[in-house]
C-alpha cells in the first residue's frame, strides 16, 4: 500500500517555500518566549578615504526583540546612524551578519532589499528627504505604490496618522512650503503608513520644539504599542533615550550597552562588548 | 584598527586654468557651445573681410569709371565734349566728376566714360546728370559705381544684421547653458551669498572662467571656422583671403558674448534670497504648486507617479519643449531659406532691356524688328538668351471676365464670383464661377519659344493656339500661389461682348465684376484649353493666351512687341559683360528709336554668386543642428540628477531599479511624443510663412524683386527635425535612467551621505 500523498500538507510546503524565497515569510527566531526582529553579529562598515580607512562601525553586535524600544545614543561621527543604515537594509556591512524578521539581509539582492524594506521597515531620516514636487499627502501614501498590503485599512489609518501628526490642514502642500518640523511629521507618517514590524528613526525629534518632540515620540511610543513593532531610535537626546527598554551607547564604531541611570537591564542577551 | 588623525595637507590649487583643467569633465557642455560660437564668428567675419576684400579688388582693378554713356551719336558726343571735356575745368569741389573718358566704336557711336568723385557717387551722378544731361541718351552705370553706391553699404549693413542674429543665437546658447549651471549650482551660490559674495564678485568669477574655457576652444574654433569657410569659397572656386581684422573681431565678439551672457542669468540670481536657493536645491524651484492632492491610492507604480511628477514639473517642461520646439524649427527654416536664396540665385534676371519706342513704326514692321533684333542679339558670344517681352492687355479695362467650371476652381474664393445669371447652354449648372482677373497674352512663335525657355511645367502644346483661335494657353496661379486647376481639353466660356455700366469708384475687382454681372449683358464664346503652364507665373493675374489675331478680335489693340530682355550666361565675369555690353549697344544702334537700358544686375549677381551665401545659411542651420543636442542634454541632465534623491527616497521605501529606469522610459516616451506633436506643425507653418515671404509679400511690396518659385514640402528637413526633437527629449531620460540603475547599488549610501 502506497502511502497517500497529502496534498494539502504538499501545498503548504510549496507556499511557505516560496515564502522564504521572496523574504515574506516570518522565520523570526524566538528566544525565551520573544521573537528576535533584528540580530546584528560582528557587523563591521569601513570607508575608504584616499589612503586612509575609516572604521564607521567595528563589531556591533546587536538583537531587538519584537515590540521593544531600543536607543542608540552617542557622539556626533561615533557611526550610530550608519548602523542604523545597515540595520534598515540602506546600506551593506563589509562583515558580518545582520538578520531581519529571521532573513539574511546580504542574501537579498537590490531589489529583493527594497521589497523587502517597502513591506516590513519603516524609516524616519533625520533630513525627512520628503519628494519636493509631491504634497505632503502624496508623500505620505508613496509607500502604499510599492508595497500596497490588503490587510490595511488605509483610508482609516491615514487619518489616525493625519489627526495624530496633526498635519490635518497642511496635507496639500509641497515640502517647500511646510516647516521643518512639518516636514519631519510628514516623515514619520509616512514611515508608519504602512504598518512597519520595525522603525528605524535617526535623531526624529531633531528639528522640533519640546512640545512636539514629546508629542512624536509619543506617537511613536503609541504605535509602537498598537502595532507591537520595534522601535530602533537614534538620538542624542538622554531625555528619550531614558524611555527606552534599552539604550545602547556608540563610541569610535563600537557598540555597547549603556544602562547608567537607565531603567531595567533585560534578561538575556544584551549585545554589544562584553 | 590603525587610525588617522591627522588629515595630509593637499596640494595647493593651480591657476584658473589649471582649475579648468583639472574639472574639464564638468565644462564639457560649455566647450562644445562656445566652440559653436567661435566657430560661427569665424565664418560670419572671415567670409564678411574675404568678400569685401575680392569685390573691391576685382572691381577696383577692372573699372576706372562709374557713369558711361554708350552709343552716343557724333552730334551728341561734340556736345558733351563742349560741356565737359576731359577734365574739370572749373574749381575741382564745384564739378561731380574727376575725368571723362572717350571712345569711338567701329560702328561710328561714340561711348564716354565718367569718373565721379565725392563719397556720395549717387549723389555725384545725380549732380553730373543734372548738369550735362544728353537728349537721347541715358546714362548706365559700372561696377565701379554699384560696388561705392550700394555694395559696400549693403555689405555693412548685411554684416550688421548678420552679426546681430549670430550675437543672439550665441547669447541664446551660452545664456540657457548658464542658466542651467546655476540651477545645477544653486545651493553653492546660496552658500556663497550667505557667506557674503556680492553679485560683482560672483560675476566676474562666472566671466573668469568662461573666458579661459573660450581660450580653450579659441584655435580649435578659428581652424575649423576657417576650414569650413575655406570649403565654402573652394565651392566657387575662390581662395580664401585671410583677414587680422576678422580674427580680431572673432576675439572681441567672443568677449561680448560671454561678459553678456553670464550678466542676465547672473543678476536674477543675485537678487533671489539666499534661504530660497538653499531651498532650491532638489529641483523644489521648479515643481508647480497644486491646489489640491491626487489620492494615489490603486495608482500604477510607476506609470502613474511619474505622469504626476511630469505635470508637476511643467514649468521647466515647458521650457524644455519650447527649445525642443524652437531649434528645429530654426534649422529647417535655414535651410528652406538657403533654399529660396539659392533658387532666386539661379533664376535669371535680365541684364539689358532694349526696348523701341512705338511711334512710327507700324506694328508689323516693329514685331519684324524685334524679332530680327533679338536673333542677332542671341548670337552674341557670352548671352544666354534673348527673350521678347510677353504682350499683355488687362480683361478689367474691356469688362470681360471668364466663367469657369467648378471642377476648374481649386480654392479660389478670393478671386471669383458667383455666376447665377441663365445661360444658353445645356451644361448651364456647370458654369457658376466667374473671374475678371486676368490678362489677355498675345502669343506667336516667338512667345511661345520664350516661354518654353522660361517654364519647365507646361502640360498640352503651346503650339496649339497657333492652329485654333479657339484655343488658349492658360496658367493656374495668381501670386505665385496655385488658385485654379485645369487641363487640355477643359473648356471656358470668355465673355466677349459687353455692354455694362461703369465701375468708376470701385476698386476690387471682385466688387467690380459683381456689379459688372449685376447691370450689364453678356455673350460668351468658348474656348478649350491646349495647354497649361502650371509653374507658377507673373504676379498679379492669370494668363490667357491666345493668336495674334485673336488678341487683336478679342482686345482691340494691337500685338506690338516693343522690348526684350537679354540675359548674360551664368558664368560670365567683368570681361564678358563688357564684351556683350558692346556688343548689344552695337547691335541696337542700328536701329530707329531702339534703346539698351543696362539693368545693373550683373555685379550683384556676381558678387553674390562668389559669396556662397546659402552655402553659409547651411553652415548655420547644422549649428542649430549642434546647439539642440547641447542644451536638452545639458538641461536634462542636470534636472534628472537632482531627481536621483528622490529615486533614492522611492528605493528606500521600496521601488526597484527597474520600476526606476520604466519611470524614466515613462518621462522620455512622453516628452518626446510631445516634442513631436508641438515640432512637426511649428516647422510647417514657418516653412510655409517663410515661402509666402519670399514669393508673395516682399515682392508686393516693392522689397525684392518678383521671382516665382514652387512651394517644395521639406520631407528630409522635416525628418531630421522630428527625428531630433524626439532623440533629444527621449534619449536624456533614458540615459539618466540607465546610469542611475548601473551605478545604484551604492546609490543609498550617498543619499545618506547628504549628497
Amino acid at each position: 500500500m502506497y502511502p497517500k500523498k497529502d496534498k494539502k500538507a504538499e501545498e503548504a510546503r510549496r507556499i511557505m517555500q516560496q515564502a522564504i524565497e521572496n523574504h515574506t515569510a516570518d522565520l523570526a527566531p524566538v528566544i525565551d518566549g520573544r521573537k528576535v526582529i533584528l540580530e546584528t553579529t560582528d557587523v563591521i562598515r569601513q570607508y575608504n578615504q584616499y589612503d586612509e580607512v575609516v572604521t564607521a562601525v567595528n563589531r556591533a553586535n546587536l538583537r531587538v526583540f519584537m515590540g521593544e524600544f531600543v536607543a542608540i545614543v552617542g557622539a556626533s561621527g561615533s557611526g550610530k546612524s550608519t548602523l542604523l543604515h545597515l540595520c534598515a537594509g540602506l546600506d551593506r556591512p563589509q562583515a558580518g551578519s545582520i538578520v531581519v524578521r529571521g532573513h539574511r539581509l546580504e542574501d537579498m539582492d537590490e531589489d529583493a532589499l527594497a521589497k523587502f524594506r517597502g513591506s516590513y521597515l519603516g524609516m524616519i531620516f533625520q533630513s525627512h528627504h520628503l519628494i519636493p514636487h509631491l504634497t505632503a499627502l502624496e508623500n505620505i501614501l508613496v509607500p502604499t505604490l510599492m508595497c500596497s498590503r490588503s490587510e490595511i485599512s488605509y483610508d482609516q489609518h491615514l487619518k489616525v496618522l493625519v489627526a495624530s501628526l496633526d498635519l490635518a490642514d497642511r496635507l496639500h502642500h509641497l515640502p517647500s512650503e511646510l516647516s521643518g518640523g512639518q516636514q519631519q511629521r510628514v516623515a514619520i507618517a509616512r514611515a508608519l503608513i504602512n504598518r512597519p514590524q520595525i522603525l528605524f528613526a535617526d535623531e526624529p525629534t531633531g528639528n522640533l520644539d519640546k512640545a512636539n518632540a514629546e508629542d512624536v515620540l509619543q506617537l511613536l511610543l503609541d504605535t509602537r504599542a498598537e502595532l507591537g513593532c520595534a522601535l530602533v531610535m537614534v538620538t542624542h537626546d538622554l531625555s528619550i533615550a531614558a524611555r527606552a527598554d534599552r539604550v545602547f551607547k556608540m563610541e569610535a564604531g563600537r557598540l555597547r550597552l549603556w544602562n547608567n541611570r537607565l531603567d531595567g537591564i533585560l534578561p538575556g542577551y544584551e549585545g554589544g562588548e562584553e | 584598527m590603525k587610525q588617522h588623525l591627522e588629515t595630509k595637507p593637499r596640494k595647493a590649487k593651480r591657476g584658473l586654468l589649471g582649475t579648468l583643467l583639472r574639472d574639464l569633465p564638468s565644462h564639457v557642455a560649455f566647450l562644445i557651445a562656445l566652440a559653436i560660437i567661435q566657430t560661427l564668428y569665424t565664418v560670419l567675419f572671415f567670409s564678411a573681410a574675404h568678400d569685401v576684400y575680392l569685390t573691391h579688388k576685382t572691381v577696383t582693378h577692372s573699372y576706372d569709371y562709374e557713369l558711361e554713356l554708350r552709343a552716343m551719336t557724333q552730334p551728341q558726343y561734340i556736345e558733351l565734349y563742349n560741356e565737359c571735356g576731359t577734365e574739370p575745368t572749373a574749381a575741382p569741389e564745384t564739378e561731380p566728376y574727376r575725368a571723362i573718358r572717350y571712345e569711338k566704336m567701329p560702328d561710328g557711336s561714340y561711348n564716354a566714360y565718367i569718373t565721379l568723385k565725392g563719397a556720395s557717387t549717387r549723389q555725384a551722378a545725380a549732380r553730373f546728370w543734372e548738369e550735362y544731361s544728353i537728349e537721347g541718351i541715358t546714362p548706365g552705370y559700372s561696377p565701379l559705381y554699384d560696388y561705392r553706391a550700394e555694395y559696400l553699404p549693403d555689405i555693412f549693413a548685411f554684416l550688421v544684421c548678420s552679426t546681430l542674429a549670430v550675437l543672439a543665437l550665441s547669447l541664446f546658447l551660452l545664456m540657457q547653458l548658464y542658466r542651467m549651471r546655476l540651477d545645477r549650482d544653486t545651493f553653492d551660490y546660496a552658500i556663497y551669498m550667505t557667506c557674503g559674495a556680492t553679485y560683482r564678485r560672483l560675476y566676474w568669477r562666472s566671466c573668469r572662467e568662461l573666458l579661459a574655457l573660450s581660450l580653450l576652444t579659441l584655435l580649435p574654433s578659428l581652424a575649423i571656422g576657417t576650414s569650413i569657410t575655406i570649403a565654402l569659397y573652394a565651392a566657387r572656386g575662390v581662395a580664401l583671403h585671410y583677414s587680422l581684422v576678422a580674427l580680431l573681431l572673432v576675439l572681441l565678439f567672443t568677449l561680448l558674448t560671454v561678459l553678456a551672457a553670464v550678466r542676465i542669468p547672473m543678476h536674477r540670481l543675485s537678487k533671489r534670497p539666499p534661504i530660497e536657493l538653499l531651498r532650491a536645491r532638489d529641483n523644489s524651484n521648479h515643481a508647480s504648486s497644486p491646489r489640491r492632492s491626487r489620492r494615489i491610492f490603486g495608482a500604477v507604480f510607476p506609470r502613474d507617479l511619474e505622469i504626476l511628477s511630469l505635470w508637476r514639473y511643467r514649468r521647466y517642461l515647458i521650457g524644455l519643449m519650447a527649445s525642443a520646439v524652437l531649434l528645429p524649427t530654426l534649422f529647417t527654416t535655414a535651410l528652406t531659406l538657403a533654399d529660396i536664396y539659392e533658387k532666386r540665385q539661379a533664376s535669371p534676371a535680365p541684364d539689358f532691356t532694349v526696348t523701341f519706342t512705338p511711334e512710327a513704326t507700324n506694328a508689323e514692321m516693329l514685331n519684324q524688328n524685334t524679332a530680327a533684333l533679338a536673333q542677332s542679339i542671341t548670337q552674341i558670344e557670352g548671352v544666354s538668351m534673348c527673350l521678347p517681352d510677353q504682350i499683355l492687355y488687362p480683361a478689367t479695362s474691356l469688362c470681360h471676365h471668364i466663367l469657369l467650371n467648378k471642377a476648374n476652381t481649386d480654392g479660389a474664393a478670393s478671386m471669383t464670383v458667383y455666376y447665377n445669371r441663365p445661360l444658353n447652354r445645356a451644361d448651364a449648372d456647370l458654369w457658376h464661377t466667374a473671374t475678371n482677373v486676368y490678362n489677355y497674352m498675345a502669343l506667336d512663335e516667338a512667345a511661345i519659344a520664350a516661354l518654353q525657355q522660361q517654364y519647365t511645367n507646361i502640360e498640352g502644346d503651346l503650339s496649339s493656339v497657333l492652329r485654333d483661335d479657339k484655343t488658349i494657353v492658360i496658367t493656374e496661379s495668381v501670386n505665385s500661389t496655385k488658385m485654379f486647376d485645369f487641363s487640355p481639353g477643359d473648356k471656358v466660356l470668355i465673355a466677349t461682348t459687353a455692354e455694362t455700366a461703369s465701375a468708376d469708384g470701385l476698386f476690387d475687382l471682385k466688387q467690380i465684376l459683381m456689379q459688372q454681372l449685376d447691370s450689364g449683358t453678356f455673350g460668351y464664346e468658348e474656348y478649350t484649353v491646349g495647354a497649361v503652364i502650371h509653374d507658377v507665373t507673373s504676379s498679379e493675374r492669370l494668363a490667357v493666351g491666345v493668336s495674334f489675331q485673336e488678341y487683336q478680335r478679342i482686345t482691340q489693340q494691337s500685338a506690338v512687341r516693343t522690348s526684350m530682355n537679354v540675359y548674360l550666361q551664368k558664368d560670365a565675369d567683368f570681361d564678358t559683360w563688357d564684351h556683350v555690353s558692346d556688343a548689344v549697344y552695337a547691335a541696337a544702334y542700328g536701329y530707329y528709336n531702339c534703346h539698351v537700358t543696362n539693368n545693373d544686375v550683373f555685379f550683384d549677381r556676381y558678387t553674390t554668386s562668389l559669396g556662397n551665401l546659402e552655402g553659409r545659411l547651411r553652415v548655420l542651420a547644422a549649428s542649430f543642428l549642434l546647439m539642440m543636442p547641447l542644451i536638452m542634454f545639458f538641461s536634462q541632465r542636470v534636472f534628472y540628477r537632482k531627481r536621483e534623491k528622490e529615486w533614492d527616497m522611492l528605493r528606500s521605501l521600496g521601488a526597484t531599479r527597474d520600476q526606476i529606469l520604466k519611470s524614466n522610459l515613462i518621462s522620455g516616451l512622453l516628452t518626446s511624443g510631445v516634442a513631436l506633436i508641438l515640432t512637426i506643425p511649428c516647422v510647417l507653418i514657418c516653412d510655409r510663412l517663410l515661402f509666402s515671404l519670399f514669393n508673395r509679400y516682399l515682392p508686393a511690396g516693392g522689397f525684392i524683386t518678383t521671382v516665382v518659385l514652387r512651394y517644395e514640402f521639406p520631407w528630409v528637413a522635416l525628418a531630421i527635425a522630428a527625428l531630433l526633437a524626439i532623440t533629444c527629449s527621449f534619449l536624456p531620460p533614458l540615459l539618466a535612467g540607465l546610469r542611475y540603475r548601473t551605478r545604484g547599488k551604492h546609490r543609498t549610501v550617498s543619499l545618506m551621505a547628504g549628497e
